[in-house]
């Protein structure tokens, strides 16, 4: 491995990383805008980066913009938002090939990192506003996107599991915030929101991947130098407190198979330890849920657990037929109950260590998640790496990983049933 | 055994073709630098292969829909171990998949290589079924499909497969019925790993931080050799024309899902390459984010970013498609076929013809940026009868003339049919 790793604070709440490898033949670039959950600004803030990363005021068009990045030997760009933990996220990121790969000399890296600077920077405008019609037609597709949230029976059970679990906090709200926040907005009052964005946000850019970033780095830091002196800091962790009682919610649609979503909260566990224990109970498949409620009870075909470190939180999900449900419940509750009570192997725990270990070294492998795991690292406050976390892993004891199973309480039970199906005409 | 080094300049990389003596193909891609392996242990066996005949046979064999997936389960299960116990001790990652042409093995690991790849090719070889071991899967399996019917964008694909042959099995779901599933033993089972798991029949493509040698050493001490069966696998006859203009179903979906297919001639090797490369270059152009037919329909909202093009095909099927989410996925049929007569009509820009392919230039670098998906590349490419860098080859000499000449023949109004899922109404 070759992986070189550097952070440098460029002032004003603006932070750049850059994780080169020659082996890759791509190079990524993210740009993190984030603040703290609002409800107010979710929906403007997720329109937000589909409105950024479609086109900008040197591609006024989506259709000339797509071409141009078809010639750059299909370099992309692309906007996500979402909400994790404390941290609200805007990103707007692009991806292209190494310069060594063109076969005419063209600068590809350069002029994709000059495209994406374009749409942070440079959105294209009318009246002081987002131009409209770009803007209508992201609008419609998330409101079409929240309308087709149902589709996916699994996706929208955990959805529904985590609104309970998470009841009272911002993390139970969609990231969109509401259907009826999306209608309303306009090309004007989205851009008021990106203005204030670029003013008061934290904002992480990683540059990863095989190529020479000097020249990128440099074009980077100058747009997006500032004097700013005050910027939102939002904090990665937001534990989730548990509920005095577990509660039970059920939902029914037209499924052919139910989905059980069980949510565990820990109090005051340690991560690693607890990460392991995850791992050990429901990650694998030679996990205590895989060999027993599916190879064992032969109750469904999946079954896997879940930890979510910002939440402090465990989700266990899992595809059952109706009638089951009660029974892999119990089933998932007892192979815990069995962790707390150190009722595993030696050779178990090696195999979950080992397991881990390969999930941690094989990050080195792809650009774009070193880029996040360098990113989520600075989030947290720390600057393991991923070798350094695979140290921390294998450290955890046989008693660790007992005493964090035995704080592990159950929250919320979720299941998603079935009514009578649809017919084929 | 026979070792060839195969070598491409465009993208600076090279693979190792081996037969070995036991009949088994072995690619290797050593890939410097990188962390992980990955090994894929593959048979050209799939879903689609329900009919077969090897020289033992008088007869050809019917067997029920989805028992290559079925087979696929039941391997992980030896008679002395649990298979992902074993891998626990290598801390290797492993899983299969079944498609409609292959069934595949694999591993990614980034230690204890050696021990992985012996682990994998024992397994694979050693066949372990009991009626209990049987029927206790059948539960697993039912509970695949049903999670598989509860999605529709899998649904409204199957669906449009059903409408576009009358007779090809790929219109089939790969895993088979809760019913046809329930006709499979343990003597079926054996049947068809002893016809289709013969090592002339399957491939192993290895990418990543491993050495050539060490891979033919562990295949050495490992694989059995196999005699030659001469199995053939047998289709129906298939029309040129669709079965169903339109397939409809009710399912509870926020959004109606549609998806659209043309039907085409089915090929094979290099010319099966070209009309893939020709299909995705036509579609994009006609159809993708870069052409104004999206610009237009998304702006007014008929289509949104769900909506997107591919291409399948295989052993007597070739199809093309597009899929997505709309409140009017009849509208969005009507107007891609209106849009297929403008530009046979006006005719496509050649310097976009270019561009799309130093876009898919782009996409096979990528390829081999990234183990698992060159291993994957290595194996698919053998399973369609071609090598891993022969679409690199196609795609250079592709010409516009030639692609623009092939519309009337891969995208055929005549011969397409609409598939919708439309939402559940009170």
């Amino acid at each position: 491995m070759q992986t070189e790793f550097r952070r440098e604070d460029l002032g004003g709440g603006v932070g750049l990383i850059t994780v080169t490898d020659p082996k890759f033949k791509t190079n990524c670039i993210n740009v993190r805008f984030l603040t703290a959950f609002s409800k107010d600004k979710a929906p403007a803030l997720a329109l937000l980066s589909q409105v950024l990363s479609s086109l900008s005021a040197d591609y006024p068009d989506s259709a000339l913009m797509s071409r141009k990045l078809n010639s750059l030997y299909g370099s992309w760009i692309s906007g996500y938002s979402s909400q994790r933990g404390g941290i609200y996220e805007v990103s707007v990121s692009a991806n292209s090939l190494c310069d060594r790969y063109a076969l005419s000399g063209e600068k590809i890296f350069e002029e994709t990192a000059e495209i994406l600077l374009g749409c942070i920077f440079r959105p294209e405008l009318e009246n002081g506003a987002f131009a409209e019609a770009e803007f209508n037609s992201r609008k419609l597709s998330l409101l079409s996107a929240i309308d087709s949230e149902i589709n996916d029976k699994r996706a929208y059970a955990v959805t529904l599991a985590l609104e309970t679990a998470y009841s009272g906090e911002t993390s139970a709200e969609r990231f969109y915030g509401s259907r009826e926040g999306v209608e309303a907005l306009t090309p004007k009052s989205v851009y008021e929101v990106y203005l204030e964005l670029l003013k008061t946000a934290k904002i992480e850019i990683t540059f990863s991947g095989g190529g020479d970033f000097t020249e990128a780095a440099k074009m980077f830091a100058s747009a997006f130098a500032t004097n700013r002196t005050d910027w939102e800091n939002p904090s990665y962790y937001y534990p989730s407190p548990l509920k005095p009682e577990p509660a039970f919610r059920e939902t029914e649609l037209e499924v052919s198979q139910a989905s059980l979503i069980m949510v565990f909260k820990t109090l005051d566990a340690e991560s690693c330890a607890l990460t392991v224990m995850c791992w050990l109970f429901g990650e694998t498949p030679f996990s205590k849920l895989f060999l027993n409620v599916r190879e064992k009870l032969s109750l469904c075909y999946t079954c896997s657990a879940s930890y979510f470190d910002t939440k402090s939180a465990i989700a266990v999900v899992c595809g059952v037929d109706a009638e089951n449900t009660e029974r892999a419940k119990n089933e998932i509750l007892r192979q815990l109950s069995l962790i707390a009570e150190g009722d595993f192997t030696d050779s178990e725990l090696e195999g979950t260590k080992l397991a881990l270990e390969n999930e941690y070294r094989s990050i080195y492998d792809k650009a774009s998640r070193l880029g996040d795991w360098y990113y989520s690292q600075n989030a947290k406050g720390s600057s393991d790496s991923p070798e350094g976390k695979m140290k921390k892993l294998w450290a955890v004891t046989r008693e660790e990983v007992i005493a964090a199973a035995e704080k592990v309480k159950l929250d919320t039970v979720f299941v998603l049933r079935g009514e009578e199906k649809g017919s084929e005409q | 055994m026979k070792k060839e080094l195969i070598e491409n300049s465009r993208v600076g990389e090279k693979y190792y073709r081996i037969i070995h003596p036991t009949g088994l193909t072995v690619y290797v891609m050593e890939l410097s630098g990188f962390s992980g392996t990955t090994a894929m242990f593959g048979t050209k066996y799939g879903s689609v292969n329900t009919s077969f005949r090897t020289d033992a046979d008088e007869d050809i064999a019917v067997v029920p829909e989805g028992i290559a997936h079925f087979l696929e389960h039941k391997l992980f299960e030896n008679d002395d171990s649990q298979v992902y116990d074993l891998f626990a001790k290598t801390g290797a990652s492993a899983n299969a998949y079944t498609s409609f042409d292959s069934t595949v093995y694999y591993f990614d690991c980034t230690s204890n290589f050696e021990e992985s790849l012996e682990i994998l090719l024992d397994f694979v070889q050693r066949p372990y079924f009991t009626k209990e071991t049987v029927d206790k899967e059948q539960g697993i399996i039912a509970q695949e499909i049903k999670m598989c019917e509860d999605n529709p964008y899998r649904r409204v694909y199957f669906n449009l497969l059903r409408a576009i042959y009358h007779n090809h099995p790929v219109r089939t779901e790969i895993a088979g019925t809760v019913e046809s599933i329930g006709k499979i033993d343990a003597e079926l089972l054996y049947r068809c790993y002893n016809t289709f798991y013969n090592l002339n029949n399957m491939v192993l493509a290895v990418a990543g931080n491993c050495k050539v040698d060490e891979v033919i050493a562990v295949a050495d001490r490992m694989l059995r050799p196999c005699k030659n069966i001469g199995l053939k696998t047998f289709f129906p006859d298939e029309p040129e024309t669709v079965a169903a203009d339109c397939i409809t179903e009710k399912m509870s979906v926020g959004v109606p899902v549609f998806s659209i297919g043309y039907k085409c001639a089915p090929s094979s090797g290099r010319e099966l390459l070209k009309r893939e490369y020709a299909s995705a270059i036509l579609m994009s152009m006609l159809f993708g984010t870069s052409s104004e037919f999206y610009k237009r329909n998304s702006e007014s909202g008929l289509i949104n970013p769900s909506f997107e093009t591919e291409t399948d095909d295989g052993e007597g099927y070739f199809m093309n498609s597009a899929s997505g989410e709309s409140e009017d996925p009849k509208r969005v049929y009507e107007l891609m076929n209106e849009e297929i007569a403008r530009a046979k009509r006006e005719g496509l820009s050649r310097e976009e013809f270019e561009e799309q392919k130093k876009s898919r230039y782009g996409t096979l670098v990528r390829m081999f940026n990234n183990v698992s998906a060159s291993a994957s590349g290595l194996l698919s490419a053998h399973i369609a009868g071609c090598g891993a860098f022969d679409s690199i080859e196609v795609l250079a000499n592709l010409e516009f003339d030639e692609v623009y000449g092939m519309i009337g023949e891969l995208l055929d109004p005549e011969r397409s049919s609409l598939s919708v899922i439309e939402p559940i109404t009170e």
